[in-house]
């Protein structure tokens, strides 16, 4: 994922999902370069989730292939396409209810600092407290960047929609990512709110964090990204800087041509 | 106290043997694995234990080799069997502890039968049980302590949510169905070592129930719950005598009403009362600021479809 050789940090190569008799994803393929935060768009049911699973290798492609940072992950499990610095956030929040706020986003620290020798992590608590000392340290970085420190030692569940979405932004950036997959980060959330994740995706941006993020909020995706992938009935019916693709007729009818949801 | 030590000391020893074996199936359902292989490791690690000492061998070498190969067969093994979700492979693993109860009764004159291992050499004393008990506590504990502990917990959670934080999921799941299995070999050993005894039975349906009953009863959400059940139900019955004759039946009422009302076990209406008391222990301070954010919007069915299949957490 280096800008020195030109590689992109990923590439969709006409990739197709079936899912249960639907097309969930058919022909798709497309670039993200480094260190660009681009937006991956589409009314509900267009294919937006099916794409982030199968980039996380959550989901097999049924045909098509992915490479991230130029390496195909086809044969990569979705811990080893993580360990390529891949981190991702869920459109349902994935929180352990058990643990508290802080323990929670120290989850996505772990296996950056930990490594994954288990048997040292098990049986050697001598060795593993430095490593919990810094796992500490980046999940409370990662909540001080969310202004969540407040609420560290809150079970999550006690915590609103909007917050929970939060906490599950500071688990992936707890790993420090070079690639993050956001799936309606904002959804829950009031406008300020939306405008602090907006300019926080931002500043991880001029980071140098490669992003792809899915929103239903259009004005959000204008305002911030380089870049904007539609989705449509899983096939990808626009690529073009923001201000220009919404304008694009295809997508203005994938929007409003069904009246499903207005752009905003 | 040193008579009532004497009189309860069948008692004492056997709440001891069953820590290790309790933790075995807690550690188990703890990470999402629902499995009752140990109980069939426990029986290996009798039957194992007793033949090797009666042929000579020192305590200590039987039974680690016992727990150690135990350990590595599970591991072989759970390469398939991890790939069953939930209630398979509980009935897959259901499976092999009776098979291997046929096994042992078939087994001719290496096993004993029918009638079992008898006049195995007692090789281990109360001290020597305490202390095999405190180390499973204490290798148990250390699973549900930072890294590994959350990643175990998270596996509950959502088998995604793990996977995409980095944690190699089936390796995690094969590593606890050996921890499990070592478990259960250990005290199986502990058992034939102090009883000097063992029938195919003695690692059958019954097992299955009351080991079961001891990890949920207590709670699997930690070692202590596995302990407080072990607790429970070693002293149960000498509370109410009328009950003896009824044991199982009543294991198997408990464990329903404890599965249907109180999922958390004892450890949970503990921890639930802790909760409840703390606070008016602790000097009160203002409620925690939760920046607003209402309902998610209600974008209909489709919100809710995520292309993977659902493992959602839990409210
Ligand atoms: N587990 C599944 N089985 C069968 N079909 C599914 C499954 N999950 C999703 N689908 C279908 O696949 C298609 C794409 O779904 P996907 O969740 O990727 O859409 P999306 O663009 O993320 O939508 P939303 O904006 O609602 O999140 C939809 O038609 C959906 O109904
Ligand atoms: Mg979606």
């Amino acid at each position: 994922m280096s800008a020195v050789t030109g590689v992109p940090s990923l590439e969709v190569r006409d990739a197709a999902v079936n899912l249960g008799g639907v097309k969930a994803l058919d022909g798709v393929s497309l670039t993200v370069q480094e260190g660009r935060l681009y937006g991956l768009a589409g009314p509900n049911g267009s294919g937006k989730s099916t794409l982030l699973a199968a980039i996380s290798r959550l989901l097999d492609l049924t045909s098509g292939s992915i490479l991230v940072g130029g390496a195909d992950v086809m044969r990569r499990s979705p811990f080893e396409v993580a360990r390529m610095g891949l981190a991702r956030t869920f459109q349902t929040v994935r929180l352990m209810p058990q643990f508290s706020v802080l323990e929670n986003a120290m989850l996505g620290a772990d296996q950056p600092v930990y490594g994954s020798s288990f048997v040292r992590q098990w049986l050697m608590p001598w060795w593993t407290r430095s490593r919990e000392a810094s796992v500490r340290a980046r999940a409370e970085a990662a909540l001080e960047r969310l202004h969540l420190m407040d609420l560290r030692d809150e079970p999550p569940l006690s915590l609103s929609y909007g917050v929970q979405r939060k906490v599950e932004i500071a688990r992936a950036l707890a790993a420090e990512p070079r690639l993050l997959l956001l799936d309606e980060p904002t959804a829950g959330m009031n406008r300020a709110e939306r405008d602090e994740i907006g300019e926080l995706l931002l500043r991880l941006r001029n980071e140098g964090v490669t992003q792809v993020l899915v929103e239903h909020d259009l004005k959000m995706m204008v305002d911030i990204c380089d870049h904007l992938y539609v989705l449509d009935s899983g096939h990808l019916i626009a690529s073009a800087r923001p201000a220009e693709c919404i304008r694009e007729p295809k997508v203005v009818e994938a929007y409003l041509g069904r009246g499903r949801r207005a752009a905003a | 106290m040193n008579s009532w030590y004497f009189s309860h000391l069948t008692l004492i020893q056997g709440m001891l043997i069953s820590v290790p074996l309790a933790l075995s199936v807690q550690i188990a359902l703890r990470s999402g694995v629902f499995s009752f292989a140990s109980i069939g490791f426990y029986g290996v690690g009798a039957y194992g234990t007793g033949i090797l000492t009666m042929r000579g061998w020192p305590v200590l070498p039987a039974m680690l080799l016992m727990i150690v190969v135990s350990g590595l067969v599970a591991y072989l093994m759970s390469a398939p069997l991890i790939r069953l979700r939930g209630l398979y492979l509980g009935m897959v693993t259901f499976a092999f502890d009776l098979i291997l109860t046929v096994v042992a009764t078939n087994g001719g004159e290496l096993t004993g039968g029918a009638l079992g291992l008898l006049g195995v050499p007692l090789g281990i004393g109360t001290g020597g049980l305490l202390a095999a008990a405190l180390v499973a506590i204490l290798a148990v504990s250390q699973l549900e302590r930072r890294a590994v502990g959350r990643a175990l917990v998270g596996i509950k959670a959502s088998e995604e949510l793990v996977m995409s934080v980095g944690v190699d999921l089936k390796s995690r799941k094969r590593t606890v169905f050996a921890i499990s299995a070592a478990l259960g070999a250990l005290s199986g050993s502990l058992y034939v070592l102090t009883f000097s005894t063992v029938q195919p039975t003695s690692a059958g349906f019954t097992l299955i129930i009351t080991t079961l009953t001891m990890a949920v009863i207590g709670g699997t959400s930690s070692w202590i719950g596995a302990v407080i059940g072990t607790v429970i139900i070693t002293w149960l019955p000498t509370l109410a005598a009328t009950i003896g004759e009824y044991q199982h039946l009543v294991y198997g009422v408990v464990l329903v009403l404890v599965v249907m009302y109180a999922p958390e076990g004892v450890l949970g209406a503990l921890r639930w009362l802790w909760r409840r008391l703390a606070p008016r222990l602790r000097p009160a301070r203002p409620p925690a600021l939760v920046p607003s954010g209402g309902p998610p919007p209600d974008r209909g069915a489709a919100a809710r479809a995520e292309p993977v299949p659902a493992d959602r957490v839990k409210g």
